[in-house]
């Protein structure tokens, strides 16, 4: 009976030691991920985000895969999120895509960071152009002395009907348009 | 100065000047006040001033803007003919007249040159 219990307890050791080991493989192997793959190709967007917590902790066991993709740019891994939750992507790809998943908001706020940086840099160089043809602006109304239309009339002088001269500088140009007819009476 | 008057009563932002050839200012100023003219200014040209701005026939006018660039010039014609120009200068008095505009009185003012005295 001894032997035949200690026979016993050895299979079950070795049962637990199995099962254990069957259950490490299960939880690290990727391969099961098959059936998986059906319920996210057939379940909507909310279902592959319940799965996707999931999954995480299965992908942090391995970060020197998740490292690699996240070091090149990040609309790759935007585009495998992507990809993954309309669930066009094989189920390696799919196990494989959530650590991108995780990281790719970080990706993406390091992308959009650039440009918001890149173009406060320009935009004072553009801002610093323009004030340079206004110097020009004021030096162009220069008005020729003539009797043309555009032109400033020479300097004259008129009598008034008091008797008083009235020089031209007091008509012309004092802020007020003038008319002047000139005409004969015979 | 008929049909000058009343277009410089509705003008009262311009100052409008009849300058006469061959009589003194006193004397259009008389015929002003006898026909009631009120709006108009009568004055005589001094020395040179005809040759100087160019006025060689008679019924010549000239509008000035307020910065005292010559915004219109014309021969003959009549004052109800001038009015676009009044108008133009009361809503901008410091408009100034396009490229076009010099180039057609240049021509104008070139062909009246060379027409025979």
């Amino acid at each position: 009976m001894k032997t035949v219990r200690k026979t016993l307890v050895a299979c079950a050791a070795a049962a637990l030691v199995g099962a254990t080991l069957v259950a490490c493989g299960s939880s690290a192997a990727p391969e099961p991920p098959p059936p998986p793959a059906q319920s996210e190709s057939q379940a909507p967007a909310p279902t592959t985000a319940q799965e996707e917590p999931s999954k995480t902790v299965s992908v942090q066991a391995a970060p020197a895969a998740t490292a690699a993709p996240a070091t090149g740019s990040a609309q790759p891994t935007a585009a495998a999120t992507t990809a993954v939750a309309a669930g066009a992507v094989s189920p390696t790809d799919a196990a494989m895509s959530p650590p991108a998943a995780t990281e790719a908001p970080a990706a993406a706020a390091a992308t959009t960071a650039v440009p918001a940086t890149e173009p406060p840099a320009t935009a004072p160089a553009a801002a610093t152009d323009t004030p340079a043809p206004e110097p020009t602006a004021t030096q162009a109304p220069a008005v020729d002395i003539g009797t043309g239309v555009g032109e400033t009339p020479p300097a004259f002088t008129m009598t008034l009907a008091d008797g008083s001269a009235l020089e031209s500088a007091s008509v012309v140009g004092s802020g007020k348009p003038v008319f002047m007819v000139y005409f004969a009476t015979w | 100065m008929q049909t000058l008057n009343p277009i410089a009563s509705e003008f009262p932002e311009i100052d409008f000047y009849v300058v006469a050839y061959n009589e003194p200012a006193e004397a259009i100023e008389a015929y002003i006040q006898e026909n009631g003219y009120t709006d108009l200014i009568a004055a005589q040209p001094v020395g040179t001033m005809l040759s100087d701005l160019e006025i060689t026939r008679q019924m010549a006018m000239m509008a000035v803007n307020a910065d005292g660039v010559i915004y219109h010039r014309q021969l003959m014609g009549s004052a109800d003919q001038w009015s676009p120009q009044f108008t133009e200068l009361t809503a901008d008095p410091h408009a100034v007249p396009t490229k076009n505009e010099v180039k057609q009185e240049q021509e104008r003012r070139l062909m009246d040159i060379q027409l025979p005295a």
